[in-house]
């Protein structure tokens, strides 16, 4: 693989570059959610200023303190644990896996810009490559529990009240 | 003795709905490790958006599970008469004599495997095309073979296999295609359950157990057939692929069996059975075509059986593979 496509920023324009090519439904949705916001991302130690310009996808090379809409950092050993099964994304942004930053609306635009990315994959088996390729690195060890924020386990009484609702399975 | 693949014609309208999968099931009754490997064709073979998936996943008692869910281009995948071959898992069937071979490659995940089987006994168990979805399933089944090779770091020394072929034209997420299904491997016996149902699993539809046991056989159907799930399970879920199940952080901890009751009888013969789960997996199921998801849940566990079969007293107990599609 190319250095160019071993960047993050190299791997996110190939991923929309694939949305475009094969759902450009999806693409025009993505620019919609996207809007004129802007994305600091990161990955390990480097870092990219993402955003829409004129319908284009512009990804260049930024600073930890590079002024966004709205940033987000994980690092490789999260990604391909999540990849994998062997971690929940839930579990992650509690235990500071993934760490987002930003005014509620601009965090819930980065992350549905993600959904849409992850949905248009289920559909698009040549996105899987460039992950697979990018995020190469030792295997996660067994399955881990999610950090739980509720119990697991629910009160006699809640479980009575639901079968008394007909709501068991 | 089995069937072949099926892949649509050029010019079949269903195309876009085709999925047709290979289907192992492996028990090692000496370590009580089962695997799970699946290879399935899904989407118009030649389309873009057309895959082959690939399962493999391997339960060890006191480990846990080991493997993954790969998927590359249909386009890339090698089909035979009746084989799928993927660049990390295959599975191939001889449709002549039902011999079975399986190989799975998932450095990623930690997971080799090699198998080869051999069927014990005579006949298929094969269920006639059912409407699913918008479509229809059909599907048969190899129920017994004498296993041998290697699941992950498990020698098999005293194992055996099941081999199912299903196929058909429908979408995954909808209403009507779910299912509970279930196949008991025992010391003496096989035990076979298939019901198709809605999502919710309030409405059923086709529905078979089948006991094979010596030169005894009987099936049961319909209404003969009960089965009750019961709750809770307190065990971690094992979610492939990861990228959907970060998709559907809804479906991260849901309420999971540990036990289902299954009997079965029509006033002369009967069974009843009772499945414990000791783990579970769950598979985010993709439509190649439409946008929808299905989720299937794989469990492995023990089970333990009587009942009457021919007038004659049957019990038995070994290891099983249940399934719930939600």
């Amino acid at each position: 693989m190319s250095s160019e496509k071993r960047s993050l920023g190299g791997y996110i324009q190939r991923l929309v570059a694939l949305v475009d090519e094969h759902d450009p439904v999806a693409g025009a949705r993505l620019r919609q959610v996207a809007g004129d916001r802007t994305a600091l991302v990161g990955l390990d130690e480097e870092w990219v200023l993402v955003r829409f310009t004129a319908g284009r996808l512009v990804a260049e090379p930024a600073g930890p303190g590079t002024a966004a809409t709205g940033s987000g950092r994980t690092d490789r050993a999260t990604v391909r644990a999540i990849l994998l099964g062997r971690a929940e994304v839930s579990g992650a942004v509690l235990d500071g896996g993934i760490h987002l930053a930003g005014r509620p609306d601009d965090v819930a635009a980065m992350s549905l810009v993600v959904e849409i990315l992850l949905d248009v994959s289920a559909r698009t088996p040549p996105m899987r490559v460039p992950a697979e390729d990018f995020f190469v690195g030792p295997t996660p060890e067994a399955v881990a529990l999610a950090t739980a924020w509720y119990p697991a386990e629910i009160p006699p009484e809640e479980k009575a009240l639901l079968g008394q609702l007909g709501l068991l399975p | 003795m089995l069937d072949h693949l099926r892949p649509p014609t050029p010019y079949d309208p269903t195309a876009p709905a085709y999925k047709e999968w290979l289907h192992l099931n492996v028990f090692d009754h000496a370590s009580g490790t089962i695997g799970i490997v699946n290879a399935t064709l899904q989407g118009t073979p030649d389309s873009p958006s057309a895959c082959a998936v690939g399962t493999a996943l391997v339960d060890s008692p006191g480990i846990g599970w080991r493997g993954g869910l790969a998927v590359q281009e249909a386009t890339q995948a090698g089909v035979g008469l009746c084989s799928i071959a993927m660049d990390v898992l295959a599975i191939a069937a001889d449709t002549r004599t039902g011999a079975v071979s399986s190989s799975v490659d998932l450095p990623e995940a930690g997971l080799r495997c090699v198998v080869e089987a051999d069927p014990l006994g005579k006949g298929l168990v094969a269920m006639a095309p059912s409407d699913f979805g918008s479509g229809w399933i059909s599907w048969q089944a190899l129920p017994r073979l004498r296993a041998r090779g290697q699941l992950g770091a498990c020698v098999l020394t005293d194992a055996t296999a099941y081999l199912d072929h299903n196929w058909g034209r429908w979408h995954w997420g909808e209403a009507w295609t779910a299912w509970q299904w279930g196949v008991f491997h025992g010391v003496t016996s096989t035990v076979v359950l298939s019901r198709l149902s809605d999502r919710t699993h309030r409405r059923s539809g086709a529905t078979m157990l089948e006991v094979r046991t010596g030169d005894r056989q009987r099936r049961f159907v319909g209404k003969m057939v009960d089965i009750n799930w019961q709750l809770p399970m307190a065990a971690p879920l094992f979610r492939v692929p990861g990228a959907l199940a970060a998709l559907h952080p809804d479906r991260a901890r849901p309420r999971l069996p540990r036990s289902m009751v299954v009997t079965a009888g029509d006033g002369h013969d009967r069974i009843e059975l009772e499945f414990t789960s000791r783990s579970a997996a769950q598979l985010v199921l993709a439509d190649p075509a439409v946008r929808g998801y299905s989720f299937l849940y794989e469990f492995t566990g023990t089970f333990a059986c009587t009942g009457r079969l021919s007038g004659v007293p049957y019990n038995d107990s070994g290891l099983a593979v249940t399934e719930r599609v939600e």
